[in-house]
């Protein structure tokens, strides 16, 4: 489907130039030759600029010498980038801002540049015609203009310490917003193990009944949000409670670990309350870096939330501009393409990657529509922006990347508060001075650590680093043989005492009892043993003492002796005789059993079957 | 984190627990200074728990430990901070003690208190009130003779414990050696344990000691602990039992280790009614009386002589009526001796009140790695019952079940195979059920006691077992107590009184005397696959896991 930005293509460059003015062919006439005395007709212009390009045809009427290439010499470097990046190009199109974002300027375009400076236009003007290149010269050219390079995306072993930002600040003497340029540190974070961690905390949060979303829009609330701070491994990226309410950035891992789980059917709505699904449920017990792996790839095709409406600025996303989004599956499929290219252990500056994207042309769109979007204000649309993809790809790719991608633990980061961080809005009018477009603008460079080159497919197994997992780690419980839990190291974490209460009773500070019945409890809704058995396993890091082991294998043993059926309609019967004739009556026996000496079950569900079989027999069951 | 210090042992909960983490590099250290003001409640590996109650506090205090001292001691080993609620506790309660003072004058006992308000909350309060006799100015007064027991029962009810220094009758005297061979030519041996249980008892003759009960698993010589004592009272002394068998074995122990002459020790019974300078009689004994509603006649042998010292065998058997009888008796010195101060009837605390509090108490599994007990393997074995007994324990109300599981005939075929396994040991079947043990004795060849086998016989049985004339015995309910079988060394329980934990101590205490050859010893647990068995099984094994026993369970 083509996009309402994207200029169509010109099949000749006839074609182009029987759209144009007189005083503009006579522009290009001369830069494409010595024009003769009074050539004046638009015709006869035409004709000369044709021949010009294409050369004098022999008498069969092909040409033998190409003018071409000798145009093609005489075009600076740049120049020659930009014929050859629409040559061997998939579009026909000049794009300003992908060239520019590639080669990080613009080729000269003499006085045909955008805004006009009365200078004359350069060769460049020849080729494109409302920057457009006609089919036929691209085909000329592809056939001697070499490919152009491919961009490669610098990394780097070390980053720096610090980075500046720029910010406007009130100056209370003279009453004006001034820039002020600081530095700010950049926090640096390993999130695989993080994200092992979490996700473990996600599901036995939600296997305890805690997690609540919203009914309609499956996000967290604010309360919930808090609570999940409080879990997570290191918290959210951000601690925001020292910042003012104008500047505060909000969730962003505790936001997204509820919407991962959604999106990869570990969960089941209850009401307000997330349930493990029976996938939920074996994530508990699977490796964990399965299970992040298995949530990567269902995020990239959910459609339970379009990142882009995480960037509050963005207005229009929810009324007519909703119509105009694309699809995000593809959005995504791009932003995972991109990281497929990056090294490996080796941070990349989210810069250096947009730009590979975009030279790559690794790129997506957001909307079709961009004029239905606005940003901050409503009467600003995308259209009245200078190069929007720093606005829609780049905070769209941000968020993917820190919310999602990171929460999983795919890539490391490298961060600062994201006030001031990026400056790619300054030139844009009416939002230059927004200290910040989104949430995730601080984010700096991104490592796709072993858990990430597993996830996306570059490795066969999760290897994590070795320094992390070598050291010993203390037992933190103490299984008893009496069937008692005793903390006894490092304060165990939210999440685990969570899970223990599910299963155990507190019956001191730091002891918990097994006890039978809150066992049969904790099976009865739904929870594995199993988990908790492992759980006192890890923290202990020893076997579980016999008597704790079996104890936990009768009670899963008890409670899978029975099964609920479902519902069932109790009939009494005249006398024993009749019950049983029912109840072994091949038509009628299906859907019944004896119960008792004069009653019989009756399976709701057959209720209808059972009737009509029970006519047949010659009796009825009134209603 | 600063306040945790991973390498402290003690973890001071705000319940007044404390935990000692056993394998710590400081746990002996902090485990010597804790139980001066804590009592050991259970010892399972790794985790040993103490509590703090009043009773520990005041005790502590009656030694002279200060408060400041106790709280320092949690403070210095305590991994995590110490919750403020338990010093303030310790230090509110330990400062009540000594605020009350049973004291003696020339006319008798009198109760003396540090305050005016003390002495009329006291004189007001509903327990303490009616013991209290004339009223000797602001704060003092007469207490009578007979109450002085249930005063300081009343009073520590109330939380204001007397501190005892109306101290103790002197008893008749009687010059108590113990030998230094036995008579059998052994050199008798008082184990380290035994003669520091000994001192916390007796502590050097002060008011202060005296009365109190002494810990000590099956097998770990009680009765030795008991003839030291008796060795520095050096006073008369009644000794009751729980059987004939154990005053036999008490009346074996004072002739073969004590210099005692055989007519100083005398034995109450139903054939003999003898008081001698150390007497002996049965609590059932003692709680016979003619009627229902008669007088229980036997309780003159308390005051049959003058005895300084009354020694309670199994002190967790103790009858009601000898609770109140001890009541009066808190002027003799009051000895307890048990393998568990858990009382099935939830007595616990008047054992504390009217015996006294503990005063020694080692966790099994650290005798056992001394070598003073033999080292046990306990093993549950799960038996099916088969699909029709099954159905015959779905069927049975539900207060028969139990019995229909216990009785299940398959276990026959699996005590069969056990004795196949363990053939050359010594071994013991024990159970509930006559029937079920009766057609056990038939299948394995073995005597089988009860209650109903006279006392000669037992003896005769006992006798052949210790001489290996006869390699195993079956034993009903009497077999759970004072059995002295010391090469015992196999015990397969076939089925048990319901889930009482006492019982599971004392039956595993029957194998738990230290082996010659130094092998381990067998318990081996029969239960009904399936069955309400388990349950109760489960929570018999409570005492020894908490006693750091681990189990293994087969089948099912």
């Amino acid at each position: 489907m083509a996009y309402s930005n994207q200029p169509e293509s010109i099949k000749t460059l006839g074609d182009a130039l029987r759209g144009q003015w007189i005083g503009r062919l006579k522009t290009l006439a001369a830069l494409a030759g010595e024009v003769p005395d009074k050539l004046e007709r638009e015709a006869n212009l035409i004709a000369f600029i044709q021949r010009c390009l294409n050369g004098p045809p022999d008498q069969s009427g092909k040409v033998e010498n190409d003018p071409l290439p000798g145009f093609w010499r005489r075009l600076d470097p740049l120049q020659q980038a930009a014929v050859a990046e629409i040559a061997h190009g998939p579009v026909p199109y000049f794009d300003a801002y992908w060239f520019a974002a590639k080669y990080g300027q613009l080729p000269d375009w003499g006085g045909d540049s955008r805004f006009g400076s009365g200078d004359p236009p350069s060769l460049l003007s020849l080729f494109f015609h409302e920057k457009v290149m006609p089919e036929d010269l691209r085909r000329r050219f592809r056939a001697f203009v070499p490919k152009p390079s491919p961009v490669e995306l610098p990394s780097h072993r070390e980053i720096p310490g610090e980075w500046p930002v720029e910010r406007f600040v009130q100056d209370e003497t003279t009453r004006r917003r001034q820039k002020v340029k600081q530095t700010a540190a950049i926090v640096q974070r390993r999130t695989d193990r993080e994200a092992l961690h979490d996700l473990k905390v996600l599901l036995r949060l939600i296997d305890a009944g805690k997690l609540v979303v919203s009914d309609k829009t499956h996000q967290p609330g604010s309360a919930m949000l808090r609570t999940l701070d409080g879990l997570l491994l290191g918290g959210d990226f951000y601690d925001d409670s020292d910042y003012s309410e104008d500047e505060k950035i909000g969730a962003i891992k505790p936001f997204a670990w509820p919407m991962l789980v959604q999106a990869g059917g570990l969960t089941a709505l209850s009401g307000k309350t997330l349930q493990l699904s029976k996938a939920g449920q074996k994530a508990l017990t699977d490796p964990a870096e399965n299970t992040i792996a298995h949530l990567w790839r269902r995020w990239l095709k959910t459609t339970v939330l379009d990142e882009l409406r995480r960037v509050d600025v963005i207005k229009g996303q929810t009324g007519k501009g909703k119509r105009g989004l694309t699809s995000v599956a593809p959005r995504r499929a791009a932003i995972d393409q991109a990281l497929t290219r990056c090294p490996l252990e080796q941070w990349v500056g989210i810069d250096d990657l947009f730009r590979q994207m975009r030279a790559n042309r690794a790129d997506f769109e957001v909307t079709r529509d961009p004029d239905t979007l606005s940003i901050y204000y409503p009467n600003y649309t995308v259209g009245d922006y200078h190069d929007p993809w720093k606005i829609f790809q780049a905070r769209y790719t941000l968020c993917l990347l820190f919310e999602y991608a990171a929460t999983l633990g795919l890539i490391d980061v490298a961060y600062i508060p994201p006030h001031g961080a990026r400056q790619d809005h300054r030139e844009m009018y009416g939002i230059s001075d927004l200290p910040l477009i989104s949430r995730y603008d601080g984010l700096l460079f991104i490592r796709v650590n072993a858990l990430g080159a597993y996830c996306l497919g570059r490795a066969d197994r999760y290897e994590p680093a070795i320094l992390e997992f070598s050291v010993a780690v203390a037992p933190r419980v103490r299984v008893l043989p009496n069937l008692e839990i005793t903390a006894i190291g490092e304060p165990l974490e939210p999440a685990d005492v969570m899970l223990l209460n599910s299963y155990a009773s507190q019956t001191a500070d730091k002891v918990w009892k097994l006890d039978q019945a809150r066992l049969l409890e904790a099976l009865e809704e739904g929870h594995d043993l199993t988990v908790l058995g492992e759980l006192l396993a890890s923290l202990s890091g020893q076997p579980l003492p016999e008597t704790v082991e079996r104890f936990l294998a009768d009670m899963t043993a008890r409670a899978r002796s029975l099964k609920v059926q479902g519902p069932a309609l109790l009939v009494q019967c005249e006398d024993t005789v009749l019950a049983t004739l029912i109840a072994n009556d091949s038509r009628t026996k299906p859907f019944c059993l004896l119960a008792g000496e004069r009653h019989l079950a009756v399976f709701a569900e057959c209720e209808a079957r059972f009737r009509s079989a029970l006519r047949k027999l010659g009796y009825s069951l009134p209603k | 984190m600063s306040d945790y210090i991973p390498e402290n042992p003690l973890i001071v909960q705000s319940d007044q627990t404390v935990l000692l983490e056993v394998h710590s590099p400081r746990a002996d250290a902090a485990r010597d200074a804790l139980v001066s003001f804590a009592e050991l409640v259970k010892s399972p590996e790794h985790i040993h728990t103490y509590r703090i109650t009043p009773l520990s506090i005041w005790n502590a205090r009656a030694s002279g430990l200060s408060t400041g001292r106790m709280i320092a001691t949690l403070r210095e080993y305590a991994k995590y901070p110490v919750p403020e609620g338990v010093a303030q506790e310790i230090e509110g309660l330990g400062r009540r003690y000594g605020l009350a003072v049973i004291d003696r004058d020339e006319a008798g006992l009198l109760l003396r208190v540090a305050d005016a308000p003390l002495a009329e909350l006291l004189a007001r309060d509903r327990q303490v009130s009616p013991l209290l006799g004339e009223r000797l100015g602001d704060l003092a007064f007469r207490v009578p003779l007979g109450v002085r027991g249930l005063l300081k029962q009343a009073l520590v009810a109330t939380g204001y414990p007397a501190d005892d220094l109306a101290g103790y009758n002197a008893g008749q005297e009687l010059p108590v050696t113990l030998r230094a061979l036995t008579c059998g030519g052994e050199p008798l041996l008082i184990r380290d344990y035994q003669r520091a249980a000994a001192a916390a008892f007796y502590r050097e003759g002060r008011a202060q000691g005296g009365s109190g009960v002494i810990v000590l698993p099956c097998g770990a010589g009680k009765t030795i602990v008991g003839l030291a004592i008796m060795a520095l009272v050096q006073e008369n002394t009644l000794i009751l039992t729980t059987s004939q068998t154990s005053m036999e074995q008490w009346r074996r122990e004072l002739l073969d280790k004590t210099d005692l002459p055989p007519d100083a020790v005398a034995q109450y019974n139903s054939q003999r009614k003898d008081t001698g300078p150390v007497t002996l009689a049965t609590y059932q004994m003692l709680t016979w009386r003619p009627s229902r509603d008669g007088e229980f006649v036997h309780f003159g042998l308390f005051h049959a002589r003058s005895w300084g010292l009354i020694i309670y065998d199994e002190v967790h058997l103790l009858p009601a009526p000898v609770f109140r009888i001890t009541a009066e008796l808190q002027s003799r010195r009051r000895l307890g001796l048990t393998a568990t101060l858990i009382r099935e009837d939830g007595l616990e605390k008047d054992v504390f009140a009217l015996i006294g509090p503990k005063r020694y108490d080692a966790p099994w599994r650290e005798l056992e790695g001394q070598g003073w007990i033999a080292a046990a393997d306990c093993m549950e074995i799960r038996v099916a019952q088969g699909s029709e007994r099954d159905m015959e324990y779905a069927l049975a109300p539900r207060r028969n079940q139990f019995r229909v599981a216990a009785e299940n005939p398959r276990k026959r075929a699996v005590v069969l195979d056990l004795l196949e396994r363990e053939a050359g040991h010594r071994i013991l079947v024990i159970g509930e059920y006559i029937s079920q043990l009766e057609e056990l004795a038939a299948d394995t060849g073995f005597p089988l006691l009860t209650g109903k086998t006279p006392q000669s016989e037992r003896e005769r049985l006992y006798q052949g077992f210790r001489e290996r004339t006869i390699p195993g015995l079956v034993l009903s309910r009497v077999g759970n107590f004072a059995v002295d079988l010391p090469d015992a060394d196999v015990l397969i329980q076939v089925s048990g009184k319901y889930g009482s934990r006492q019982e599971e101590a004392q039956r595993l205490g029957r194998v738990l005397r230290p082996k010659q050859d130094g092998r381990r010893a067998r318990f081996y647990t029969l239960v009904s696959l399936r069955t309400c068995e388990e349950d109760f099984a489960r929570h018999r094994q409570l005492f020894l896991t908490e006693q750091g026993y681990s189990y293994r369970i087969e089948g099912g």
